[in-house]
């Protein structure tokens, strides 16, 4: 059997041989090779193979040095040279280029991690997700199906090979034994799920196990944390003392995994799930066989539903598939608990800021050489009047930038290391720099040519390109070379501190308002807890004990978290006087307690609140927010009625409009009404308003009233206005490492600047000794040094407002409330980076001033 | 005074008279692997060959390449006039001394 012996080798051979026209020995290679492969192993033959290349490199290399070894040894000299003379300059390239690479390492880092997510599933090319969108709703991309969706696709649809639903449990007690354990990332997943995904079983019987209503999966560190040193396979759990028997031990799902859970049960056990198509609430992920149509099995997903009477698609609906790869980085998903989600355009955002990094530093150093030019440029005349050719040059000077290059990614690997703990406790990752990490040493490697040839490549082609004959007789205006190209980089390394300056005193001036916006609620000193067990079941007689204390003002509850958006009903409404005929509307219901409206601090523009003494509050009484009554048109809607649930129930009252969500979306309708918070254990939370005088007596005290109730379920709570900080939580981030980068970008900037005023001053120190003595002021001197470079500065901005203007509306759109994009934005900035590139060249400019002008004109 | 063959370069020369169109490196490697009994590695049959030529003993031709070759053509080595005279020293020197010694008997040492 003939075997092909390793490509990657043959490669490199082919590389080394080929001074050979006809790689006759490579041919010898290969059929030796099948020689081994008959008489050997494949692997003793792909060994020697390899081994090859190892013998004949070192000869072909030392061949090479006896031919270019001087030549190359006298590079390495000058480089050397040139670095040791002309410490300033070679420093601040370095520092430049140590920063830059730094920063990139870093964010690359970052969003490899992030891009990293979910490849580890053998099928990660072939899984998609099913998403919804519909415009007329702003529904883009949301993962909602109805759960007769799957039935239907696996008779109907042949191309789909395998298929799952997912129902998030996010709250669930388990029992083992006598010891009692709160849960909340647990998963329902059709029998397919196993065949898509690669969570892979550890021990235990085969996927199919899952199937009747008592079996259930667990991963290993559930086990370990249930059955310290036992086998779990085969033990009980018991969930709300309903047995269950584990089937099976799953891998704990790993950190590049999006779906992250502790359980798994079967789908079809979901406690009542709604089996109608109007129920949009299942994810479902489907594989099609391979190279089936995409686009046609969306549209005949969307046929099926049309034709089994679902009302959404019927009204515009539509059914997409999305590529799981694409998941993670989708933000528009449902945050959950078992879901970590990122978000593509910090993504975006990030690699663009490691860019820049790395273009900055470029820019310095391709300032400072070619403004230096005319100090190489007697050498590279003589060595081509001595027969250099322009290739060998450019291959001297490249090799130069690349010493650099290699030198400040050495240093920026071992900076990035000591910063790397700091990076991943702020961005809450836990990202690793390993040797054995080939990604790692492949980022590094393409930062380490990218920044080279960037860096080298101007400059090599110009200083390359003299004619000997004009530099060696100096002919031509000294330091001219590439100045037109010089200012043009300056200019574009300011717009890009501009740019990044302008917006991050953007974000920072919307965060500020954020901030400062009144929410319609009073957040402060409101604690909430999750409504579970019989803390709920309870929560009347709770409410009664939780208020005896005098630093409690008051108690109330929801059904849902408040800070998120709960389902919504759209639908035709009736009430008094009209219908919403023709257009339907978008209403979010909201269950509460009595007292919700003292407790949260939300005050009523009309009619009066829900009370104990009205029998009807607790079954038909309605309150809606001001944006409700806006979109329905009611006049007068107190006492009124309203047509709900095909119930009549009666308005009693109008809260003024409150920014539950973030401030990225705007004011929805809503209904309130009364719930029993007893009915409200999935989701429930319990707020509890305190006086504030003590906070840590009245928390002791609602822990204990907890406990009592609760004994065996952690007691946790949040204080509202927390939870609220935390909306911003990544806003506040992005801004925090924007400023920081900010500046460093003004940083790397300057020290170009400061490299080129050196020089110029340098360069001109005649001239100023000359001026001097003819009897100019010391500010005129001052001020024609400075002038050049403040003018290229000023520049800067024409690109930048006009990009920073573009980028901050987009940015800034996602927000629903927002700042006004104002010039006080961008004249600040201006002001500032031109500031700080007076002072820096001035440090140069002042220096010449005072430079006495005898000594200046001593020499010749 | 010419330098004479070593026992290896004797050997690679005789194998390529004796394998005449098929006298290329690889089948070279086994003809003297074979004789002697020793796995020779292709190395060490680069080298002599590579001397050889550039003392003019040899030449060489681009042959037909083969599928176990991936293709590539085959190098085949001739022997030269020179080289035929050296082959041709080296046999008569080893014949006039051993023709001057006396019968060696491992036994008797």
């Amino acid at each position: 059997m003939h075997r092909q012996p390793p490509k990657l080798a043959e490669w490199i051979l082919k590389f080394i041989l080929v001074d050979d026209l006809w790689y006759t020995p490579l041919g010898d290679f290969e059929e030796f090779f099948q020689v081994i492969v008959h008489e050997d192993t494949i692997f003793k033959a792909r060994l020697w193979y390899w081994k090859q290349i190892f013998i004949l490199f070192p000869k072909k290399l030392r061949g090479k040095l006896r031919e270019g070894g001087d030549m190359f040894n006298n590079y390495w000299k000058m480089a050397l040279r040139h670095f040791k003379r002309q410490t300033v300059y070679a420093a601040i390239n370095l520092i430049g280029l140590i920063v830059g690479m730094t920063v990139a390492i870093l964010f690359l880092l970052w969003v490899r991690d992030e891009r990293a997510f979910d490849r580890f599933h053998v099928n990660h090319e072939d899984v998609y997700r099913v998403v919804a969108d519909w415009p007329k709703y702003g529904w883009d991309g949301l993962e909602n199906t109805p759960a007769p969706l799957a039935e239907a696709i696996e008779s109907e649809l042949s191309e789909v090979v395998n298929l799952s639903r997912i129902w998030f449990h996010n709250r669930n007690v388990f029992r083992v034994e006598d010891r009692f354990f709160y849960e909340s990332r647990g998963i329902f997943v059709d029998p397919g799920f196993f065949e898509m995904f690669s969570f892979p079983e550890v021990e235990g019987e085969s996927g199919s196990a899952l199937d009747g209503p008592q079996d259930i999966f667990i991963t290993a560190s559930l086990a370990e944390r249930y059955f310290p040193n036992q086998k779990a396979v085969g033990q009980v759990i018991y969930a709300d003392e309903e047995p269950l028997t584990v089937r099976g031990i799953l891998a704990d799902p790993p950190r590049h995994s999006t779906l992250q859970f502790d359980y798994v049960q079967a789908f079809k056990h979901v406690a009542g799930y709604s089996t109608h198509w109007n129920a949009c609430q299942f994810t479902l992920f489907i594989q099609p066989s391979p190279n089936s149509n995409l686009e046609e099995i969306a549209e005949k997903m969307t046929a099926i539903a049309k034709d089994n009477g679902s009302w959404h698609v019927k009204n515009g609906l539509t059914f997409r598939l999305q590529p799981i790869l694409e998941m993670h980085l989708d933000a528009r998903s449902y945050q959950r608990e078992s879901v970590v989600l990122g978000d593509s355009k910090v993504v975006m955002l990030f690699t663009a800021i490691a860019l820049f990094a790395i273009l900055l530093a470029c820019v310095n150093f391709i300032n400072l050489s070619t403004a230096r030019a005319m100090t190489r440029a007697k050498e590279v005349g003589l060595r081509k009047t001595l027969g250099a050719r322009r290739g060998q040059l450019i291959a001297q000077f490249l090799g130069e930038s690349m010493i650099y290059s290699g030198i400040a990614v050495f240093v920026a690997i071992m900076l990035s290391a000591i910063l790397l703990p700091w990076f991943n406790a702020f961005t809450g990752k836990a990202l690793a720099m390993e040797i054995a990490d080939w990604g790692l040493w492949r980022i590094l490697l393409s930062l380490f040519l990218a920044s080279g040839l960037l860096a080298g490549a101007y400059p090599a082609i110009l200083l390359s390109g003299f004619q000997s004959i004009a530099v060696l007789k100096s002919i031509g205006n000294k330091g001219s070379h590439g100045a037109g190209m010089r200012q043009g980089l300056v200019v574009l390394q300011f717009a890009i501190a501009l740019l990044l300056m302008i917006s991050s005193m953007a974000i920072n001036k919307q965060i500020h308002f954020i901030r400062n916006k009144d929410l319609g609620l009073a957040k402060d000193h409101v604690i909430t807890i999750p409504l579970k067990g019989p803390f709920a079941e309870q929560f009347e007689s709770v409410e009664q004990e939780l208020l005896r204390n005098s630093q409690i003002a008051s108690v109330s509850g929801v059904w849902n978290d408040v800070s998120r958006e709960t389902w919504r009903g759209s639908q035709n409404w009736k009430y008094e006087g009209k219908t919403t005929e023709g257009k339907e509307l978008d209403i979010i219901n909201t269950g509460v307690d009595f007292d919700y409206f003292k407790t949260m601090g939300i005050t009523l523009t009309a009619g009066r609140l829900f009370s104990k003494s009205f029998a009807s509050d607790s079954v038909s009484s309605l309150i809606f927010n001001e944006a409700a009554i806006r979109e329905l048109q009611i006049d007068n809607p107190v006492g009124k009625w309203f047509e709900m649930g095909g119930k009549r129930c009666t308005i009693i009252g109008i809260a003024s409009d409150v920014h539950y969500l973030s401030l990225q979306n705007e004011i929805s309708p809503r209904v309130y009404f009364i719930r029993p918070m007893k009915e409200c254990q999935s989701s429930g939370q319990a707020l509890i308003k305190i006086r504030g005088e003590n906070v840590q007596a009245a928390v002791n005290h609602i822990e204990k009233v907890y406990t009592d109730v609760n004994r065996f379920m952690p007691f946790e709570f949040q204080f509202l206005d927390q939870v609220y900080n935390r909306l911003y939580h990544q806003e506040h981030q992005i801004s925090t490492l924007l400023n920081l980068l900010t500046g460093l970008g003004i940083f790397i900037s300057c020290l170009g600047l400061f490299g080129l005023a050196a020089f110029m001053v340098e360069r001109r120190t005649k001239e100023i000794g000359i001026r001097k003595t003819l009897g100019a002021s010391e500010f005129h001197i001052w001020g024609g040094l400075t002038n050049e470079f403040i003018i290229w500065v000023a520049i800067a901005n024409v690109p930048a407002w006009p990009a920073a203007y573009w980028l901050i509306g987009k940015a800034l759109k996602s927000y629903a409330y927002r700042i006004d994009i104002q010039l006080d934005l961008f004249i600040l900035p201006a002001l500032l980076t031109l500031f700080v590139a007076v002072i820096t060249v001035s440090v140069q400019s002042i220096r010449a001033m005072r430079t006495q002008p005898a000594i200046a004109l001593r020499d010749e | 005074m010419t330098k004479m063959l070593t026992r290896p370069e004797e050997l690679i020369l005789l194998a390529i008279w004796q394998l005449k169109e098929n006298a290329y490196c690889v089948p070279i490697r086994e003809h003297i692997s074979r004789l002697t009994g020793d796995n020779w590695s292709l190395g060490s049959i680069y080298m002599p060959l590579d001397r050889l030529g550039k003392r003019g003993y040899l030449d060489s031709y681009l042959s037909e390449a083969t599928p176990q070759r991936g293709g590539r053509h085959k190098r085949i080595y001739t022997l030269t006039r020179h080289g035929s005279e050296a082959l041709i020293r080296v046999r008569n020197l080893h014949e006039a001394i051993w023709a001057e010694t006396e019968d060696i008997n491992p036994e008797s040492f």
